[in-house]
This record gives C-alpha cells, sequence and structure tokens, in this order.
C-alpha cells in the first residue's frame, strides 16, 4: 500500500463507510468523516462532521477544517447515499428530493471542495459510490437507480474537468452488501437479485476496499472516468 | 489576494507569470490565464481568505457568473466580490 495520506470519507457513522474509515485509520492514514449523527469512530487522527452533504455551507466548511487540520487533502470516499425502495407509482416527491439531495448533491458538492484542496497539490485521488441497481435496472429502486446513474454522470465528466489538476475520480459500483441499506429489502428479492450477478454471492465490504485501494493507487494515474461494478455485473 | 497570486505564480512558467497589481486584468483579454488558471486563482483565493480572516466562502456563484462586471476582472474586482458575500457567508454559518 502507498504511504499514510489524508483522506475524507462521507457516511462514517456506520456500515461500508465506518468500515473504510477504520481500515484507512488503522493503515496510519488521517483525516475527516461525516454523517447526519453524532459518530463513534474516536481515534485521535480522525474529526468527525455532524452535517448533511446536501448542506452547501456545511461541506465546505469541513473541507476547509480538513485542510487546516491536515494540510490538505490526498483523497475522497463518496460514500454517503440513501436508498428507496418502493414502486415508482408509490413514491411521493418528497422522497425523490431528500435521495437526490444525499446521492446527487452531496457527492457532487464534496467532489468540487475536494477537487480545490487537491487542485493545490496537483494530486488526487475521488472515488464516488455507484449501485449494481443502475445497470441491473432493478424494479422497486427507480429513483435510487436514477440518482446512481447521476452519479456515474458526474463521475465521468468530472474526470475530464480535473484532469489536468492530477486528480483521478472514479466510482464503485456494489452489489449488495449486508448493512442497513438492504436489511429492508425481503429475502426471496435479494436471491433474486443476486442470481443475476455473475458470481451469486453477496458483497463484501472488503470486496469494496479493495476496489477503492485500486483507485486510490498512486499507480492508477491514468485510470479515470471509471466505473466499477462488483458482481461481475 | 498578493499570497494567492504568488502562490499560483509558484507554479506558472515565466511568460505566463499573473500580475499581482489589484487592477491589472486577471480574467478576458489581455490574461495569461486560461479557464483552469482561474479556477486554481479562485480556489487559492478561497483558501487564503479562510486563512486570514477565518471564514469558509465559495467566491464562485451563479449570481458573480452572471454579473455584467465580472468578479473576475481584477483583483481588487475579487477582493470587492469577497467582502461583498462575506456578511451573507456570516449569515449562513
Amino acid at each position: 500500500m502507498t504511504d499514510a495520506k489524508t483522506i475524507a470519507i462521507t457516511g462514517t457513522r456506520k456500515g461500508i463507510g465506518l468500515f473504510l474509515a477504520e481500515t484507512f485509520l488503522e493503515r496510519g492514514w488521517t483525516g475527516g468523516g461525516c454523517s447526519r449523527g453524532a459518530g463513534d469512530l474516536g481515534h485521535p487522527n480522525y474529526s468527525h462532521f455532524e452535517l448533511d452533504v446536501s448542506d452547501e455551507r456545511a461541506v465546505v466548511k469541513m473541507m476547509q477544517s480538513v485542510r487546516r487540520t491536515h494540510g490538505g487533502l490526498d483523497a475522497l470516499l463518496n460514500n454517503a447515499g440513501i436508498a428507496s425502495m418502493n414502486h415508482a407509482l408509490l413514491t411521493p416527491g418528497a422522497t425523490m428530493e431528500r435521495v437526490f439531495q444525499t446521492n446527487v448533491f452531496g457527492t457532487f458538492l464534496f467532489c468540487r471542495e475536494a477537487a480545490k484542496l487537491m487542485g493545490r497539490k496537483k494530486f488526487g485521488r475521488i472515488v464516488n459510490f455507484a449501485t449494481v441497481a443502475t445497470p441491473l435496472k432493478l424494479e422497486g429502486e427507480a429513483v435510487y437507480a436514477a440518482s446512481k446513474a447521476a452519479v456515474v454522470s458526474l463521475t465521468e465528466v468530472l474526470a475530464r474537468e480535473v484532469a489536468e489538476m492530477g486528480i483521478t475520480v472514479n466510482a464503485v459500483g456494489p452489489t449488495p452488501v449486508p448493512t442497513d441499506l438492504v436489511g429492508a429489502v425481503p429475502e426471496e428479492k435479494m436471491t433474486a437479485l443476486i442470481a443475476r450477478q455473475a458470481i451469486n454471492r453477496y458483497g463484501t465490504m472488503e470486496d469494496v476496499l479493495n476496489v477503492c485501494d485500486f483507485f486510490l493507487s498512486e499507480r492508477s494515474d491514468f485510470v479515470t472516468g471509471q466505473t466499477i461494478y462488483l458482481g461481475g455485473v | 489576494m498578493k499570497n494567492a497570486v504568488a502562490e499560483m505564480n509558484m507554479s506558472l512558467e515565466a511568460d505566463k507569470q499573473i500580475s499581482d497589481d489589484l487592477d491589472a486584468v486577471l480574467f478576458g483579454d489581455g490574461s495569461t490565464l486560461d479557464s483552469i488558471g482561474l479556477v486554481n486563482v479562485v480556489m487559492a483565493v478561497e483558501a487564503h481568505v479562510a486563512d486570514e480572516t477565518g471564514e469558509d466562502m465559495v467566491l464562485a456563484s451563479e449570481a458573480a457568473m452572471s454579473r455584467k462586471r465580472s468578479p473576475y476582472r481584477s483583483l481588487r474586482a475579487l477582493a470587492e466580490y469577497a467582502v461583498e458575500i462575506s456578511g451573507e457567508s456570516d449569515a449562513a454559518a
């Protein structure tokens, strides 16, 4: 693995975000994370920020604080996300607003503020979070899949806009990983979904970490604008 | 502003240096800056303003972009724009 660096991770209160934060801290990285509520992760090299990722002012303050505390930013993992699983005809507009605010607006604001910090050092790695729900066109996930399609599109265009600043922007598309996000989905639905993958098993947090490690590697400086879906989707 | 320009000039070639004259053309006809260069200046100014005043501000906005007299035309205009929006940042913070 590369030398210790500074990283920002969104959605670190639980699930994959917490796992990623713990992993990078164990490796000696420093940085900040955020969630809407207080975080349990107490580590001397970690600062937690309680914020809504779609709150532009709060995101700017967090990233400036990370810059002051850690002297810059090398990597961003835009993990924070919410899902909505419901038939489209039963989905209120307010749900769509909430999902897009977190998944699309939040991802964009963090990319923008992170790229500003990274651009000053001519180096940066941004990893956004997509989902297999988009290429699998999962029924019941119209809003969630559409929001993550927007994330893929943002990833592809941003990759071109910040390439000459030495910043890469990629996305990882996890299959279902047993976390709260998929907890409410009936078992038979999950089985049917997993049957559509080339490799028929649940994803693990280590699978997600593996792709992040690839994108974050200094050797991946010629890899940008890509989305890697897990499980052979 | 001048600190941000000094930081920018460290990474710019001799013929692309930016003037730290407050009234020199920063962006537009007669400027050596391309659009990415302007992005870099704005990023550096935001960071220096944050360091020197403690205020985190975003100097790019739709309102700024659509003004007849661009706040990016000179360092003085950018400084005046920063002062103008600093109250808004306080209100939102």
